[in-house]
């Protein structure tokens, strides 16, 4: 996605906050023969349980922007350039577009609690250089991968139905 | 017979299948005209299942990216372990890869879900509901899988 910002801390995204996922889609399946880049499950409008990956959210950070820092031209902007990047991968016009977004209140993610009452995920903020409102859902330090399953559904149900694209500015 | 037999143990042999095939020990013993034993449905499954596996992940090694990496060569072999070693009654099941490689099985359906989840390491995590328990557990070789727990989630919900 980019460099991290140069002296960034990592911190806490403010609960009242909403951060923004972006879906995409294609002309051909660039990297499942179905299910992707349509992540979005057609029976429940909600995103597949496989795009929340567990090494996403314990190693990596799953990708989120902060949607007062973030706007609908930027994600075009990205759609863009993984349109261009896939069609010289895969050697054809791929067609990958922006097909919509996921829209989210913080506080529904940190509400998201475990047995014991402790939240399952938090959400940093994690700019970069070319993205100030960058930040990533992880799940706290305790959480196992067992647990990971078992709260997957209720961050899906958090992340709510795919909106069009414009809704991230609005 | 077979399938209680399978039930029982957790596990399916193949190999009485291969040893009829070309180049198998009883392949010269096999005349022209003799009637062969099908493969059952359940080896064609499976079959079928792992060729799906394999195809996704061949699909997606030639997608990697900086957001797609592909399943890793441990992980496709745990996911044939549990393919394989899946009772009869469960083979059943919705199968998908993550963006970060990780092999994702699910039984049941959206608000009853048995989640199976095989990591880069191949191992396997699993969590799902059954006769009101929670049952669950984290990073097991795909031999140490409690199928017969999967199993009643399945017979539960037919």
């Amino acid at each position: 996605m980019g460099d991290v910002a140069e002296g960034a801390a990592e911190t806490l995204v403010d609960p009242g906050e909403e951060i923004c996922r972006l879906c995409f889609s294609a002309l051909i399946p660039v990297f499942r023969s179905e299910g992707y880049p349509n992540q979005i499950d057609p029976d429940t409008g909600l995103l597949r349980l496989e795009e929340l990956a567990w090494d996403d959210v314990k190693t990596r950070g799953f990708s989120v922007q902060r949607r007062q820092l973030y706007s609908h031209a930027e994600a075009v902007a990205e759609a863009q350039s993984r349109d261009s990047k896939k069609s010289q991968q895969k050697g054809c016009d791929v067609r990958y577009q922006l097909a919509g977004v996921l829209i989210a209140l913080v506080k529904n993610i940190s509400a998201i609690v475990a047995d014991d009452g402790e939240p399952v995920f938090r959400v940093l903020a994690t700019p970069l250089k070319d993205l100030p409102g960058h930040a990533e859902i992880r799940v706290l330090g305790h959480i196992t991968t067992k647990q990971f399953l078992k709260y997957r559904p209720n961050l899906r149900d958090a992340l709510g139905s795919m909106r069009v694209p414009e809704a991230i500015d609005a | 017979m077979y399938g209680d037999a399978c039930r029982t143990n957790g596990s399916w042999d193949a190999s009485g299948w291969l040893e009829n095939e070309p180049g198998g020990e009883n392949w010269d013993s096999v005349k022209e005209g003799e009637t062969f034993l099908q493969p059952s449905a359940s080896y064609s499954k499976r079959s079928s299942f792992i060729g799906d596996l394999r195809s996704k992940a061949s699909q997606a090694l030639k997608s990697q990216d900086e957001f797609i990496s592909a399943p890793t060569e441990q992980a496709i072999q745990s996911a044939q372990v549990f393919i394989n070693r899946l009772p009869e009654g469960c083979l059943v099941f919705r199968m998908a890869l993550s963006q970060s490689g990780e092999i994702n099985f699910f039984h049941g359906n959206d608000d009853d879900l048995f989640q199976i989840l095989i990591d880069a390491e191949g191992t396997v995590s699993y969590y799902g509901v059954v006769d009101g328990k929670e049952v669950g557990d984290s990073n097991l070789p795909p031999e140490n899988l409690p199928y017969t727990k999967l199993l009643s989630f399945v017979d539960r919900n037919k």
